[in-house]
């Protein structure tokens, strides 16, 4: 039990807050709790350093020790592997339910494959590229995670994955592979959903969720190709959408805290970053000169899959809030439809795009400032604030304004934010 | 415990499957290098500005790039078969490349063309390759030493700087690289 509760307990004993036995009885909850957990600090530094021995011991390998024959080497190379191997069969056999054993041995033969595979390659000059390696690393070290119920391994897998993604997804056309990651993630979904559900908010399955997110964000630009993948920007949009849509569903079922959920992080942010880019007038004026020439790409990958990820995002947006006028308006659940208007619109008319773009992110800041007004929150108030101060330094940065109403916009918001805030601090003291 | 059993089977075929890998890409190199037929490729200069790359020297090859007209009908990025032949000084050079697998074990190379040059009048096009053998591993205190020595002996207009390359089955390993005539292995020191 923490300190500060124990001190707590005692102080409110000592005043009679509490009697003896309800003290007794919170001291003894706190203590079933902490049992019931792992004891994280011991897991998370006991898995660093066996990555860590085991990486070390790789480059120890890697030297390439001269003095030794090739079969030594060869030995020595394939012992990190067999280590691994004999460790997690042991823990199997042994301590099946001991998390610390399970997750330190699946992270040890997980990196030990690579190191195997690397120094075979080294010891026998074998070319290869850095595609096929990771490749053959991943499908050799998936069934690692599901037999050992690694979520080390898991996570280390969703990061290789999302490498090989990017080395292979952006490479030059001859060698170029945009599909292979999407069926090394659908591998790893079903362990992802477990994690999910057995422990939605272990700081293991917040890692997952993060890897998850970032090897998304990474990877789906690789699709992109002429003609057609300038409507990847529609195309990320509406992914972003989704990542809110399902930050939203898992804060509400789980009630997962703001740090562990990346999907809401994400979608947030980077369906706004889009919205302030495409507020920017020349933003849509040098899009559209790029793509003169391209065609509109109608029957591009990048543009399917825009399809898709819209009408997937509109469809659980209808889904899941079929409520939505009895609810609070969020306006970054509907962001990904008013970009979608902003894109189809910038085609003809850029300046109008860019116009609603801009709209749209001071109705939104204005409605999130009366909405944190309302229900007495500052952070939300701030947060409306902050998105129109952004918009008005973006406006800052637009030449046609003049000095003076670039003056007086600043000096508006500037205004609002100390007068929202305070007042909003006065209510609160007050009740 | 049904589940424990199955678990512990499962696990002992994926280790079986990570020494299949293993073995297959150790029993692999040691077939060409036991059963195939070494062939001497003579080093080219390295372009002066290439950083060293990790501990191993980068090697580049005369026989790289072959010329052929513009009729064949080659792209970037097409797996090539190269057919090679042996100069009056023992060293190996492209006679042909073929799209299709030649027959017989030995003689012939896969790889792939990295990119193609054009002369001006579109008469000649100058196909360069991936060769699978351009990086020669050394111990890490050795290497930065060979490589120096390495990139001043390639300049040498007697150009007796040059790979042993086993090839079998289109399939190629590097032996050993001789400087001067000398293995850079025991130039270095160090065993085989």
């Amino acid at each position: 039990m923490a300190s500060s509760i124990e001190k707590d307990l005692a102080l409110m004993e000592a005043q009679g807050v509490l009697n003896g036995d309800t003290a007794q009885s919170i001291r003894h909850w706190y203590l079933q709790r902490q049992a019931a957990q792992p004891n994280r600090l011991l897991l998370v530094f006991g898995v660093l350093g066996v990555l860590l021995v085991i990486t070390g011991i790789g480059l120890l390998l890697a030297h390439n020790w001269d003095v030794l024959s090739k079969a030594l080497k060869t030995i020595v190379a394939v012992l990190p592997l067999l280590i691994g191997q004999v460790w997690c069969l042991l823990t199997l056999l042994k301590n099946p339910e001991n998390e610390l054993q399970r997750e330190s041995s699946a992270a040890w033969l997980a990196i030990s494959i690579g190191v195997c595979i690397s120094l075979i390659s080294q010891i026998y000059h074998i070319e290869g590229n850095m595609q096929g390696f990771l490749l053959t690393w991943l499908l050799a070290g998936l069934p690692v995670v599901y037999l050992m119920r690694s979520s080390v391994a898991g996570v280390l897998y969703i990061a290789g994955a999302a490498c090989y993604g990017v080395e292979a997804g952006y490479a030059p056309a001859y060698r170029q592979n945009t599909w292979a990651f999407w069926l090394l993630l659908a591998a790893i979904l079903p362990w992802y959903i477990h994690k999910i559900r057995t422990r939605p908010l272990g700081w293991l399955t917040a890692l997952h969720h993060y890897a998850v997110v970032i090897a998304l964000l990474l990877v789906l630009g690789s699709i992109g190709e002429k003609p057609g993948g300038f409507w990847l920007w529609a195309g990320y949009m509406s992914m972003l959408g989704l990542f809110y849509q399902l930050g939203n569903y898992l804060a509400e079922t789980q009630q997962l805290p703001f740090i562990s959920n990346p999907w809401r992080i994400a979608g947030w942010l980077g369906s706004a970053l889009l919205l302030f880019i495409g507020s920017f007038f020349d933003f849509w004026k040098d899009f559209r000169w790029n793509e003169e020439g391209e065609g509109l790409g109608w029957q591009s990958v990048s543009f399917w899959v825009t399809v898709i990820l819209t009408l997937g995002a509109a469809a659980n947006l209808v889904w899941r809030h079929r409520t939505l006028l009895s609810h609070r308006f969020d306006p970054m659940l509907t962001a990904f439809l008013a970009y979608l208007l902003v894109f189809l619109l910038h085609f003809q008319e850029p300046g109008i795009a860019a116009f609603i773009a801009n709209l749209y992110l001071l109705g939104a800041g204005v409605l999130l400032l009366l909405h944190g007004q309302q229900q007495q929150r500052i952070g939300i108030l701030n947060l409306g604030l902050g998105i129109i101060a952004v918009l008005a330094v973006c406006r800052f940065f637009d030449t046609e304004l003049s000095f003076i109403l670039r003056g007086l916009i600043f000096i508006t918001v500037g205004i609002c934010f100390v007068y929202f805030n305070y007042q909003l601090i006065r209510r609160k003291k007050i009740q | 415990m049904k589940t424990r059993t199955l678990c512990i089977g499962l696990l002992i075929a994926v280790a079986v499957g990570h020494w299949i890998l293993a073995g297959q890409m150790v029993l692999g190199s040691e077939r060409i290098l036991q059963k195939g037929t070494p062939y001497k490729f003579r080093c080219a200069p390295l372009d002066p500005e290439d950083p060293f790359r990790g501990k191993f020297i980068v090697l580049q090859f005369d026989a790289a790039i072959f010329k052929t007209d513009t009729g064949s009908n080659f792209q970037t990025g097409q797996a090539v078969f190269l057919l090679l032949k042996k100069d009056t000084a023992g060293f190996a050079h492209i006679d042909k490349v073929s799209a299709q697998k030649p027959e017989g074990n030995t003689g012939w190379l896969t790889t792939s063309i990295s990119y193609i040059d054009r002369n001006k009048a579109d008469t000649i096009q100058t196909l360069h390759f991936d060769l699978p053998f351009t990086r020669y591993y050394m111990d890490e205190f050795d290497a930065p030493k060979a490589e120096k020595e390495y990139a001043h002996a390639v300049t040498d207009t007697s150009r007796r700087t040059w790979a042993q390359v086993h090839i079998w089955q289109g399939e190629a390993r590097i032996a050993e690289v001789f400087v001067r005539d000398t293995s850079l292995r025991q130039r270095f020191g160090g065993s085989k």
